[in-house]
């Protein structure tokens, strides 16, 4: 039977931290996953930084509705993927995200990671499509806010290995 | 080797259809839960939301909806409902079936639960929607029953829902 959808490595947090890091990624499977929940201390966006690179290396494109409207917004260049944009998490309910990253240990490739936002009390459901433009096989990842604020204790941060076998 | 990904149950929907698709007695053995579902409701119209309730309670129940028809794109919320997904109606085009998905994550843990719902209903004609959502249940209690029901009508025949459960150990 395939090894898919495997779990890699999963955090909980026990004291509130603003970054939370998933290194030495295994390069054996074709996708990954990673999905969370929780909130964090101030209101904050949630962004990806991948093999620690803090360059304008990062763009991205989102669409979200807030129960209101929609709006979809675009950041070209950042030092790190914005992965929510103006939704948030927020200290009053538990959110999700859940990002897809494609093809992360090819070499020869741009990444693309698509993720789902969802933020009931503060922020809105969404969408991003995000492009690390490095050719560089993922091999860490670190989850962060936009604001240096904490995720929250009892945030849960887990990745998931898919493989196409 | 890791216990993640496995189906729980399915559900497919029987002549004279279903006023809402069940899941119960879910084992509290797994982190998150993914539906998947193919449906279609017997309302008289292009198309059918479809929400979800947990532990058979109708309470603490809210959500927001992105949605785009291929023409413009729009928003709302409902603060009693949680919408996670689309349908098909009745008058959409015959054997379309719409499909979507449905991820909870945590669903054992005592907090809150947000739920995620992606769905189109694609018609092969006018009148079809992509639509995500962020769905609430404002409830400290473990998921041990699913229901999903279709805001103005039914499951139609043929429908069908499988339950996944997905592992981080």
């Amino acid at each position: 039977m395939a090894a898919t959808y495997e779990p890699i490595a999963t955090q909980t947090l026990n004291s509130a931290v603003a970054d939370v890091f998933f290194l030495t990624v295994p390069q054996t499977y074709t996708d990954l996953v990673l999905v969370m929940t929780g909130g964090c201390t101030i209101n904050a966006g949630v962004g990806h930084r991948l093999n620690t690179i803090n360059t304008q290396s990062y763009g991205g494109t989102f669409i979200e509705g807030n129960g209101t409207t929609a709006t979809s917004s675009r950041v070209t260049s950042d030092t790190y993927m914005r992965v929510g944009w103006n939704a948030t998490w927020s200290t009053t309910s538990v959110n999700n995200l859940i990002s897809h990253f494609h093809n992360y240990s090819n070499t020869t490739t741009f990444k693309s990671v698509v993720t789902r936002i969802n933020d009931l009390t503060n922020g809105a459901t969404g969408l991003s499509v995000c492009t690390f433009r490095s050719t560089a096989a993922i091999t860490s990842i670190n989850v962060m806010t936009s604001n240096g604020t904490s995720f929250l204790v009892g945030s849960t941060f887990t990745l998931y290995g898919i493989k196409a076998e | 080797m890791a216990n993640t990904y496995k189906l729980i149950q399915t559900v497919t929907v029987s002549t004279g259809g279903a006023a809402s698709v069940e899941f119960n007695s879910i084992p509290q053995t797994y982190t998150d839960l993914l539906i998947l579902y193919s449906g279609r409701s017997t309302r008289a119209a292009s198309g059918d939301d479809l929400y979800i309730r947990f532990n058979g309670l109708s309470t603490n129940l809210s959500s927001k909806v992105l949605y785009g028809t291929g023409s413009a794109a729009t928003s709302f919320s409902d603060a009693s409902i949680a919408y996670v997904g689309y349908f098909t109606g009745d008058t959409g085009t015959a054997s379309v079936f719409s499909n979507g998905s449905i991820y909870i994550p945590n669903y054992t843990a005592s907090v809150a639960k947000s739920i995620s719902g992606d769905a189109v209903n694609e018609n092969n004609a006018t009148g079809a929607t992509q639509l995500i959502h962020a769905g609430l249940w404002n409830s400290t209690a473990a998921i041990n029953q699913i229901n999903l029901y279709a805001l103005n009508g039914n499951w139609k025949q043929y429908s069908s829902a499988s339950l996944y459960g997905i592992s981080k150990t």
